[in-house]
């Protein structure tokens, strides 16, 4: 087990996926987007994004996932010999005040993760905007890419300002 | 003249007459080396210098930013490979004479050992090797107390060269399937490469070996500095093998060697 990912074990297990719940879409999705909002809230891992069906998504994330599933299930321990710094575990901590949902609104947490993502990566990550990006371009956008969403205005507002509230709209991350 | 198929410029050996008493097989083309003069070449080692995965070294500064410093020292591990062929060449000739080594299998191995020694370079050459592959990782781990005093986790580092020369070879069909075409297997020269077959004395991988005396007196030439200028010829005739196969130097040429050991690799 390498360090990279003996530390994406003892992160996973402290978000409450360490088991590696890979089998199903949904499960893998929520992994990629709680990793990808991690990063930007402070815990680089190492790992790039481009844009897919759903938002930002990392190949080589999904394959360390698969390896470190595989590790686990041959009875690998190396990660015990390990605990995460106090400086990661506040960074952990910033990223989990993002994803959790607001109580105001009725959304699965798996489509909130995403939205948070999305939005994020199309207003600091992805290469279509110019220099000026305005709010209305990005949200547009969005729409655009996923327009399941596209008559939830109220819903892309209360992401948007989700992200302002912790400093990244503004920011592309709080390193 | 005759060119091959990736341009390296070579005389035929029926044009010119030269590399006398240089065995046949070893003349299928001859390359010229300023270090070392002509350097002959059987047909496998032709084929294997004209795969698109030797050719790379072509690219590859076998002193890295050096030439920044001095202006001429940007000679290629293409060049350098050839030079270590040559020298295996002469060591090999040594231990033949004195019966240290006698399978003419053996010396075919052992050259093209030495060819391909530098194949697996990065990029930046050792430069690359230090490069720690997750360096943002352990600023987030601590390590709890060890139970049994060992360190448990892999350093994530790039592996050496020599390492990846020894999965390009077993890897690469352009290297590997040349290789088996000639009844050669390629994990044996992987292993040669590092110093760890069980049969055929270790030139490549030791403090006194075919690779320094080629590079020190390649890298004295063309920086123009005096350090390196060993007496190689002194050195080679005075070459022995050991009962553990490992090459050693006749005492009386301890002053020969210090000088070209105190030279830093």
């Amino acid at each position: 087990m390498t360090k990279g990912r003996i530390l994406l074990k003892l992160v996973l297990d402290k978000i409450g996926l360490g088991e590696l719940p890979v089998g199903t879409f949904s499960k893998r999705l929520m992994l990629q987007k709680k990793v990808y909002l991690l990063q930007v809230t402070g815990l680089e891992l190492g790992y790039r994004y481009n844009w897919y069906l759903r938002g930002p998504y990392c190949p080589a994330l999904t394959r360390d996932a698969f390896t470190l599933k595989e590790e686990l299930a041959s009875g690998e321990q190396d990660y015990e010999d390990y605990a995460l710094r106090q400086d990661a575990l506040l960074r952990l901590r910033k990223a989990e005040e993002i994803w959790e949902v607001p109580g105001d609104i009725s959304i699965e947490p798996e489509f909130w993760v995403e939205l948070l993502a999305s939005l994020h990566y199309l207003k600091h990550i992805a290469y279509w905007r110019g220099s000026n990006v305005t709010t209305e371009a990005v949200f547009a956008k969005l729409k655009e890419a996923k327009p399941q969403f596209a008559d939830r205005a109220d819903l892309i507002e209360r992401v948007r300002r989700k992200l302002g509230e912790i400093g990244l709209w503004d920011h592309a991350t709080l390193m | 003249m005759a060119r091959s198929d990736f341009g390296t410029t070579r005389r035929s050996c029926k044009e010119g007459g030269i590399a006398e008493g240089m065995a046949e097989e070893y003349r299928h083309k001859i390359i010229i080396d300023p270090v070392h003069g002509d350097i002959g070449l059987s047909e496998i080692e032709t084929h294997l210098i004209d795969s698109a995965t030797f050719q790379r070294l072509r690219r590859l500064k076998q002193l890295g930013f050096a030439s920044m410093v001095y202006p001429n020292a940007s000679y290629s591990r293409f060049a350098h490979s050839l030079g270590v062929l040559h020298v295996t060449s002469r060591v090999t000739e040594v231990f033949r004479r004195s019966g240290q080594l006698q399978g003419d299998d053996d010396i075919k191995k052992l050259r093209i050992a030495a060819l391909l020694h530098d194949i697996g370079h990065y990029p930046y050459s050792h430069l690359m090797e230090l490069i720690d592959w997750d360096s943002y990782v352990s600023g987030y781990l601590e390590k709890k107390r060890s139970q049994n005093g060992k360190n448990v986790a892999k350093v994530d580092r790039y592996p050496k060269h020599d390492k990846v020369a020894g999965i390009i070879i077993t890897k690469r069909p352009d290297i590997k399937e040349k290789l088996e075409e000639n009844d050669i297997e390629p994990a044996e020269i992987a292993a040669l490469i590092e110093g760890k077959h069980p049969n055929i004395p270790n030139l490549l991988h030791q403090s006194l070996d075919v690779d320094r005396m080629d590079y020190l007196a390649r890298d004295s030439l063309n920086t123009g500095v005096p350090y390196g200028r060993v007496d190689l010829n002194y050195i080679l005739n005075n070459l022995e093998v050991t009962s553990e196969r490992n090459t050693v130097l006749n005492a009386k040429a301890r002053f020969a060697a210090e000088h070209l050991l105190l030279y830093p690799s």
